[in-house]
């Protein structure tokens, strides 16, 4: 079974609420993170399979520390107070401020009691003036409201590139250049990645996501040249995997300033014989990296406008490509310039409109927000003219 | 043959596609003889809007490169998933690259995965599921419609996909899958899919798994989501996804509609002081004037780990 493991990083879901935590690296190290308002020791999952844990107070006190235990018996709030009454419609509930009796300071000092989450909000339904009257649907609303906050249950899960891309993408858009998941979905179909391929990430902003999605997708089977121009290619999702070495082994970083003096040196030397001897036989090696032998090739930066051209170079006649960015005008160039000079066919400039649904029984509608743009992919096919 | 290896050159019995425009592409396997409708075999030529294209010479050719028609040409691409999709014949209504992009990852298919497709209709989405979870995952495909097997289970073979998956004839509400404990990721595209939740979670795998419907109706979803619900599912989410294309073109406006107009007499400058450009001339990034509004609504949800107790 999937344990836990010491130095892994590892999903924090409650309810809603994700985030993304790395464990401590030596067993038995207490390691306390924030989780919403509460403080809690995730030490306490090493060792265990990742799975749904409850929250547990260490001990009576204002600032105590919860630890985490398995537990599948998860009751929900609003299965609790389902006996309580509700009312028909809200004509009778006024904003004044007064329905509810505790004020902060109570509820501060409630928690400091160490009361458990769903005894706060019990708390605070027998202190509401109006929550018996309220609807059926108008109770459940809040009650999930106050899960969001006060849940006893969290789950630990194991990062995969689902998890990440929508952790990244909903802490901070431009963290990675606004690249939406159901976008990087769509760049992994259009550049065509599948196992026992050779591929080429530029990575100019989003934090190796890219990269690591493919690394995830072929599972060691194949090759990833992650391209770079300064200091070191990005890699913060790619470690946030906890990939094996076997998963890793396909990744090969290549400073394309390199590649650039090996690429004119190949040229320089055609012609010239090399001695039989140097010629080292490494059936694990890869392939090299030269012009026309990429199967697939994703760009992603804000402006490709000059590089794509470049990279581009590297694909194979009939390779796919997908050119990312967060704005569509240097794409709209990029576009131009392919056409102009026959590069490409197939040539596609799209962006992706994508909403998710709130799905119950007579509610049920698209929900109020909504992301209003996941980035622009150019797409096409290399073809020799 | 081409499918799940790059290759750079055209062999006997390799599926290609020849491209002419956007709005001429073609399919077609490479072999000398071709049967016409009456069940004869003829020797296969393929007619373009630019003519006539013996097809067997493509043997030898190059991906990627120019093919000659009679009166024009053309390019000779490697089939994808994504032009097998826009080319393939329609048994039944497909599936496109966006919704079909969506499925693979948030299904968290990878190479190794197992998944349950059902049904399968015309291969559109199977071919992006083999691309993902070949050279080491396996995929289950089920159809209640006995010739949209037959035709599939060729056209897998012809593709290369045959040692990845199991294609079979079967009502998947009916009779379930015949299958426990395997599967990684289910997918239903089914008129009740709700029907075959219960046999979605015999086949999926105890550790857990991810489990994937898409129905065109919001009264449908609804009835799904409380199916999930009721049988122990997770995280369930419903979700929607179009793709927006935009057309790229530089613009010249005739003069008619060059409204330069001032107010002033001098001419007119911007902030910097600089005399204003042609404003006839511009590049515009126009969006499709008409575009799929709608395809499906897509619900995905989370099978938990069974602890030891459940498992009875």
């Amino acid at each position: 079974m999937d344990l836990v493991q010491n130095d892994a990083f590892v999903i924090v879901q409650r309810k809603s609420q994700v985030s993304l935590h790395q464990l401590p690296k030596k067993q038995g190290k207490k390691w306390t993170v924030k989780i919403g308002r509460d403080k809690v020791d995730i030490s306490s999952v090493v060792g265990k399979p990742h799975g749904t844990f409850k929250l547990v107070r260490e001990k009576d006190g204002k600032n105590s520390v919860f630890t985490l235990e398995p537990s599948d018996e998860v009751v929900e709030m609003k299965d609790k107070m389902k006996d309580l009454n509700s009312g028909e419609n809200n004509k009778e509930i006024w904003d004044d401020g007064t329905s509810q009796q505790l004020k902060k300071e109570d509820i501060e000092e409630l928690r400091g009691q160490g009361l458990t989450g769903s005894e706060i909000v019990t708390q605070l339904v027998e202190n509401s003036k109006t929550f018996q009257i309220k609807t059926e649907f108008s109770q459940e609303k809040y009650l999930n409201k106050k899960e969001e906050k006060y849940s006893e249950w969290v789950d630990i899960l194991k990062p995969n590139i689902r998890h990440l891309a929508k952790h990244f993408h909903s802490q901070d858009p431009m963290q990675i250049l606004n690249l939406r998941p159901d976008t990087l979905a769509m760049i992994m179909s259009l550049a065509n990645i599948k196992s026992n391929g050779k591929f080429g990430v530029f990575d100019g902003g989003c934090q190796g996501l890219v990269t690591a999605a493919i690394l995830d997708r072929i599972q060691g089977h194949g090759t990833v040249w992650n391209l770079f121009l300064k200091g070191t290619p990005q890699k913060r999702v790619i470690q946030a995997m906890n990939f094996t070495p076997e998963q890793l082994k396909p990744l090969k970083n290549c400073s394309l300033y390199k590649l650039k003096e090996t690429l004119a040196k190949e040229e320089n030397a055609d012609g010239d014989e090399v001695p039989a001897k140097m010629i080292k036989l490494d059936e694990d090696a890869a392939p090299p990296l030269e012009f026309g032998s990429l199967d697939g090739m994703v760009i992603v930066c804000r402006r490709p406008t000059t590089i794509a051209k470049e990279l581009v170079k590297l694909l194979a006649p009939s390779g796919n490509f997908a050119i990312f960015s967060p704005y569509s005008e240097p794409l709209s160039e990029t576009y131009i310039q392919f056409r102009e000079c026959n590069l490409a066919v197939n040539l596609q400039l799209t962006e992706t409109w994508f909403r998710t649904h709130q799905v119950l029984p007579l509610r049920t509608h698209p929900e109020v927000n909504m992301s209003g743009s996941g980035g622009y992919i150019l797409s096409g096919i290399k073809v020799v003219s | 043959m081409s499918f799940a290896n790059t290759k750079c050159v055209v062999e006997e019995g390799d599926t290609v596609i020849i491209y002419v425009n956007p709005q001429a592409m073609y399919a077609l396997q490479v072999k000398p003889l071709i049967a016409t409708k009456k069940g004869d075999m003829v020797e296969n030529i393929f007619q373009t809007a630019y003519g006539a294209l013996k097809v067997q010479e493509l043997v030898g050719k190059k991906f990627g490169h120019k093919v000659q028609f009679s009166r024009g040409w053309g390019y000779l691409l490697h089939p994808t998933p994504e032009l097998w999709t826009l080319n393939l014949k329609h048994r039944t209504q497909i599936l496109y690259t966006p919704d079909i992009s969506l499925i693979v990852m948030q299904l968290d298919l990878k190479a190794g995965s197992v998944i349950v497709e059902s049904g399968t209709g015309s291969g559109s989405l199977s071919h992006a599921i083999l691309r993902a979870i070949a050279p080491t995952g396996h995929l289950h495909t089920f159809d209640f419609h006995q010739q949209r097997v037959e035709i599939v289970t060729q056209e897998f073979s012809d593709h290369g996909w045959e040692p990845f998956v199991t294609a079979k004839q079967r009502d998947a509400c009916k009779d379930g899958f015949d299958l426990e404990n395997v599967a990684d990721a289910v997918f239903l595209d089914l008129p009740n899919p709700w029907l075959a939740i219960p046999h979605s979670v015999k086949a999926l795998k105890k550790s857990g798994g991810r489990i994937c419907t898409f129905s065109p109706c919001i009264e449908q979803t609804q009835k799904t989501c409380e199916g999930l619900l009721a049988e122990g599912f997770k995280y369930i989410e419903t979700m929607e996804c179009l793709q927006r294309e935009y057309q790229v073109k530089n613009i010249t406006l005739p003069e008619i509609d060059d409204y330069n107009f001032s107010f002033c007499n001098t001419p007119e400058t911007n902030c910097e002081g600089n005399q204003k450009k042609d404003d006839r001339k511009f590049r515009a990034v126009l969006p499709a004037l008409q575009m799929a509004g709608h395809t499906g609504y897509l619900t995905f949800a989370t099978w938990p780990r069974q602890s030891e107790k459940c498992q009875t």
